[in-house]
């Protein structure tokens, strides 16, 4: 048998591999976390509508966790995508010599540190503060946010760079024989080109904004805090919950309310992955024209 | 005779290596320049001189004079008289080797370059893009799928829509490297016929591939060789027929 054939046939294997723990994760997930998905799940006895509008507290059910997990994610985008994004590019277009170095080592690094380390680091500013300029700081969603924007801004980093880095050369040489100056290149052609591939940084940042757990344990999560109150609240978050749930659960039906609520963190991710992408494609077409 | 550009003592090389070196000369202002020499002897990087292409090239280094005629005037472009590389690029329009559309439509193609000139208007645009598409042959061709990806077009259907794109920026210089080097012949027949419409209204300075086309098109005839001119001709000044073609096969 010759290499080639062998190259195929472990490819073949890997992706079935991929493929299969894919699907044996999401299934085993939903088939033990489907049945418990129903309106008490989220409200637990509270009326539903009440609950949203924030009229009445839930006590027994995921629904602050929910919306805090929603809240959290939008605001570490929100203070982490300019900058990973503007990094990236700055990386791919201007930066030379010493300095691209110095840069792209920093982001390599930053990238390597564990979550429980930034979340550590969040845990020893608010310390600082406290015995420096704010004696009332105390942990809470912004601080987790911050603390998430650090941890996912090297993912945003590196595929903004390298989905511009990797355009074709031409496409630069096109822009210039047109009298396109630095910035209407960027901004007209390679940013554009390179959409899909910063989008892939971007559902990268937001599904490990949705999952981590290290990071909020040590930066303001709670167990039970309701809905939350404004950026300087504690909050709940449904990958804490789990985690809660897994550790101290109290009889079979609170377990299965855990898988629930994995089940119900996997469709908040997929829903934001899904709008990203939309709102990607839509870019996409505007920019080509096409219809 | 007149000139559209007058060369003096211009050498460039990137990462130190020498692409062309002390090349000087005059390129006529009517009819079409055609520069000819085996790959490596520097056609591209001299033609590349002429609107500042070479710069964005990573490790460029380059010294000598280059003096266009353009708004009725003649500018040194290395100069601090010149216009900003930016619009001088626009001013002297280049079609590559392969067909570059951008990855958008036909339409957007043109329009976009169009509607970065600052001051530019949407429906002037609209205009200006049927009458190049005209101009080029493509109108008929193309006017009722206008937002589809360019893309999709022949590859003769594509150069012709670079050019149509180029020609929107109304230059007054155009640079062609190799334009029908990647065409099958009747795609490059219908290049070539353009051109020869266009070599009275425009300064026009080509690489061609083929002593054929060369002969064909080109009143002017320059020859490199390792960086250096080492013949040029005016169409005048050549043997009749057969004779001609041989020569020019000697010089490569």
């Amino acid at each position: 048998m010759n290499r080639v054939k062998l190259l195929k046939i472990l490819s073949y294997i890997s992706a079935f591999f991929v493929l299969a723990s894919f699907s044996l994760l999401i299934g085993f997930i939903f088939v033990k976390g489907a049945p418990s998905i129903k309106l008490s799940l989220f409200f637990g006895d509270t009326n539903p509508w009440q609950a949203i509008i924030g009229a009445r507290p839930v006590w027994n059910g995921i629904w602050p966790a929910f919306v805090g997990t929603l809240y959290l994610i939008l605001l570490t985008m929100l203070i982490s995508l300019i900058p990973g994004i503007g990094c990236g590019i700055y990386l791919a277009r201007y930066a030379e010599g010493k300095s691209k170095e110095v840069l792209s080592l920093a982001v390599d690094l930053l990238a390597s540190v564990p979550s429980i380390v930034v979340g550590l680091f969040g845990f020893v500013l608010i310390l600082l503060l406290r015995h420096t300029i704010a004696p009332n700081a105390t942990t809470c969603i912004i601080l987790a946010s911050f603390c998430l924007a650090i941890l996912v801004m090297p993912a945003l980093v590196v595929t903004t760079r390298s989905s511009i880095e990797s355009l074709p050369e031409a496409l630069l040489m096109t822009g210039a024989s047109l009298g396109f100056t630095e910035t209407q290149l960027l901004r007209h052609i390679l940013i554009p080109a390179a959409g899909k591939g910063i989008l892939g940084g971007i559902m990268l940042a937001m599904g490990r904004a949705a999952e981590d757990t290290a990071v909020i344990m040590l930066t303001g999560v709670v167990v039970n805090s309701g809905l939350p109150a404004g950026p300087t609240a504690k909050f709940e978050a449904i990958p804490f919950l789990i985690y809660y749930t897994s550790a101290q659960y109290i009889d079979r039906d609170d377990l299965l309310r855990g898988f629930g609520a994995a089940v119900i963190l996997l469709i908040l991710s997929a829903g934001l992955l899904f709008i990203a992408s939309r709102l990607q494609s839509t870019m996409e077409k505007r920019w080509k024209g096409a219809k | 005779m007149q000139y559209c550009a007058k060369i003096k003592d211009l050498s460039v090389s990137f990462h130190g290596r020498k692409a062309i070196s002390n090349i000087s000369t005059e390129l006529p202002s009517c009819g079409i320049t055609v520069l000819l020499g085996r790959s490596g002897s520097g056609k591209t990087t001299f033609l590349r001189s002429l609107n500042r292409l070479n710069e964005i090239i990573e490790g460029y280094e380059g010294s000598g004079n280059v003096n266009l005629f353009l708004g009725g005037r003649s500018r040194d472009i290395y100069s601090d008289d010149a216009p900003e590389p930016t619009e001088l690029r626009r001013r002297v329009g280049m079609v590559f080797q392969t067909p570059n559309p951008l990855p958008m439509s036909i339409r957007r193609n043109i329009i976009l370059p169009l509607s970065l000139i600052p001051g530019s208007k949407k429906t002037e645009n609209e205009e200006r893009m049927e009458s190049v598409l005209k101009t080029t042959g493509l109108w008929d061709e193309v006017k009722d799928r206008l937002d589809t990806p360019a893309g999709r077009l022949s590859g003769g259907q594509q150069q012709r829509l670079c050019l149509a794109r180029i020609l929107a920026l109304e230059p007054e210089i155009l640079l062609l490297d190799e334009p029908t080097a990647s065409l099958d012949r009747r795609a490059s027949e219908v290049i070539e016929k353009h051109l020869l419409s266009l070599k009275n209204k425009y300064c026009i300075v080509m690489i061609s591939h083929s002593v054929r086309q060369a002969l064909k098109l080109g009143s002017h005839f320059i020859f490199l060789r390792g960086g250096n001119i080492v013949a040029s001709f005016s169409k005048g000044e050549l043997p009749e027929g057969k004779e001609a073609e041989n020569l020019f096969n000697d010089l490569l």
